[in-house]
């Protein structure tokens, strides 16, 4: 598990350790913003190279990236192929290859072959996410000792000058109905039958 | 072709041209406007040529025609675009923010070491400035930025434009691949369609979409008793599925279905623009959540803040009451 140090990562990191994660490795990074994406992906290349992984997998799209997405920038850095969108991994046919189920719109997947080392972008796994109690994460909490790996970081400009941040107009179409469940749920039959979805 | 052009990548699904395509070419038409170039419409596959009819608010439509295309595999198409857009050096090059072109925008930026921006909701030309508004954090953030450098290549959110009834100069020109395609480290192997049996979501009135709101599988019951109530079926948001709460035909929105119901009941699903993407042209869509600032409230018409198992209960009996009357 590799991750940049910066906010609250140390609680991701140890939950993966009360997961089984068998090295953690924390980039140390000062600043109070968030690296460029660009900066970000040549960062975690250097660390990942330092570990000679087979295999990569990074989320397929953070909530906040808005310079693009970092999962194909990091295989780039990397100079290794990249597929991303994947909900599902299995072993393929040789030792060095696998299958990786990309997801296309209406529920259908793209099996596709990937030989090996490789970057994948992952959107989620083929089965529920396990959860691990409480008591496991404050344990790891005393036990485990994350690796830090210094990375050089070039600086990389922002690609765009943000102007202005803000939440979108709320309620813009919505007409919001009031009252207790009773009459709002009366309401929607009204609105239901009006609308002629309920006779 | 100019540095004023805004050039499209036209995404195929299935054989069909994907909704998207419509809806870039339409933004693309909307900046030519504002930049005064000329939209240019690029299509991968030997079989591009058909849907070339569809692409005619473009002024030209570039069919790059290489068996090596024929699916989506990323190195292939990285290769080709990476080409085209280098030749033909437009200001703009619009991607849908798809499964294909969230692994190939990044990667062809980078390439071309040309600035990407992700989520792009709004684009316009103001003299040399392109500004673009972004939604980030599943939209319940939005950014207005000016982007430095050409050509910008944006990953536009489906959902973004309507498609246009404009018309360009719409002329076919089927190429060969620029460059020599081999298979990349990644190869397309098959399609996986979802199995057959569940009901079709997209075929339903009505459609209870649960999201994660709904907080345990507990509750889920309550939420399909209503839906039945309607006479309609149970939907979903993609952590409902990741759960196995329900099976992924049920899933709404980017890479689950498309629907287009008289009714959308939205209990306890925020609105992500991966979500809204599925369900944003229902004709009547109430949403019911806790946070007044949801998302879910830009795309519905009427919404509800209350704890939707607070609502659940009442809302059946209202609809079984109006019934018994009917
Ligand atoms: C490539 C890609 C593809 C994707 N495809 C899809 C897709 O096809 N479909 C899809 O849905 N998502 C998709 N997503 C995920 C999407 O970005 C969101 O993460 C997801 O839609 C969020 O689901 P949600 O609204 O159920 O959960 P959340 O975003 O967690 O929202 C839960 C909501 O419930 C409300 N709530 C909580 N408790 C209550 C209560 N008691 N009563 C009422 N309201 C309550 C909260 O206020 C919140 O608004 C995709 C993401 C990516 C990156």
């Amino acid at each position: 598990m590799v991750a940049l140090d910066f906010g609250e990562v140390d609680d991701t990191l140890f939950t993966a350790a009360a997961k089984g994660a068998d090295q953690i490795v924390k980039i140390p990074y000062d600043e109070d913003v968030p690296p460029p994406l660009r900066q970000a992906a040549a960062m975690y290349a250097q660390a990942i190279k330092e570990l000679q992984a087979d295999l990569v997998l990074i989320g397929v799209n953070a909530h906040d990236e808005l310079e693009g997405v970092l999962a194909p920038l990091l295989a780039l850095n990397l100079e290794l192929p990249y597929v991303g969108v994947i909900r599902g991994v299995k072993s393929g046919d040789g030792a060095a290859t696998l299958q990786a189920f990309k997801e296309f719109p209406g529920a259908v997947m793209a099996r596709m072959n990937v030989k090996l080392p490789a970057v994948l972008g992952i959107l989620g796994a083929d089965q529920p996410p396990r959860y691990v109690p409480v008591s496991r994460i404050r344990a790891a909490m005393k036990s485990t000792e994350f690796q830090e790996q210094e990375v050089a970081t070039a600086a990389a400009e922002p690609v765009a000058t943000v102007q202005r941040m803000y939440h979108p107009e709320v309620g813009e179409r919505a007409e919001m109905l009031e009252g207790s469940e009773q009459e709002v749920a009366q309401r929607i039959v009204e609105i239901l039958a009006e609308k002629g979805v309920v006779k | 072709m100019s540095a004023q052009d805004i050039l499209v990548l036209a995404e195929t699904n299935q054989e069909a041209l994907a909704d998207i395509s419509l809806e870039l070419l339409a933004g693309a038409r909307q900046l030519a406007g504002g930049t005064g170039g000329q939209v240019v419409a690029v299509l991968l596959g030997p079989d591009g040529a058909k849907h070339a009819d569809a692409l005619s608010a473009a002024d030209r439509i570039l069919v790059i025609d290489d068996l090596q295309l024929a699916a989506f595999s990323p190195e292939p198409y990285l290769a080709v675009l990476e080409s085209v857009v280098s030749s033909e050096g437009p200001r703009a090059v619009l991607i849908g923010s798809t499964t294909i072109g969230l692994d190939v925008a990044p990667a062809l930026g980078a390439r071309l070491d040309a600035p990407v921006l992700s989520g792009c909701q709004q684009i316009v030309v103001e003299g040399d400035t392109l500004k673009v508004t972004s939604a980030i954090c599943g939209g319940k953030i939005l950014a207005d930025v000016e982007v430095k450098g050409s050509p910008a290549i944006l990953l536009v959110l489906p959902g973004s434009f309507r498609p246009t009834e404009e018309t360009g100069a719409a002329q076919v020109e089927t190429l060969p691949s620029p460059v020599a395609l081999k298979p990349g480290a990644v190869t397309f192997e098959e399609l996986i369609l979802p199995e057959a049996g569940d009901v079709d979501i997209t075929q339903q009135d009505v459609l209870v979409a649960v999201g994660r709101g709904i907080q345990q599988e507990g509750n889920m019951e309550a939420a399909e008793e209503l839906a039945h109530a309607l006479g309609g079926e149970l939907a979903a948001s993609r952590p409902i599925v990741d759960q196995d709460w329900l099976p992924t035909t049920r899933q709404v929105g980017k890479s689950g279905m498309i629907v287009k119901p008289k009714f959308y009941l939205a209990l306890g699903v925020s609105g992500a623009p991966e979500h809204q993407e599925g369900m944003s042209s229902s004709d009547l869509i109430i949403a019911v959540n806790t946070d007044p600032a949801a998302p879910i409230f830009e795309v519905a018409h009427y919404g509800v803040e209350m704890d939707l198992m607070d609502l659940v209960e009442p809302l059946t009996e209202a609809i079984n009451a109006r019934k018994g009357e009917a």
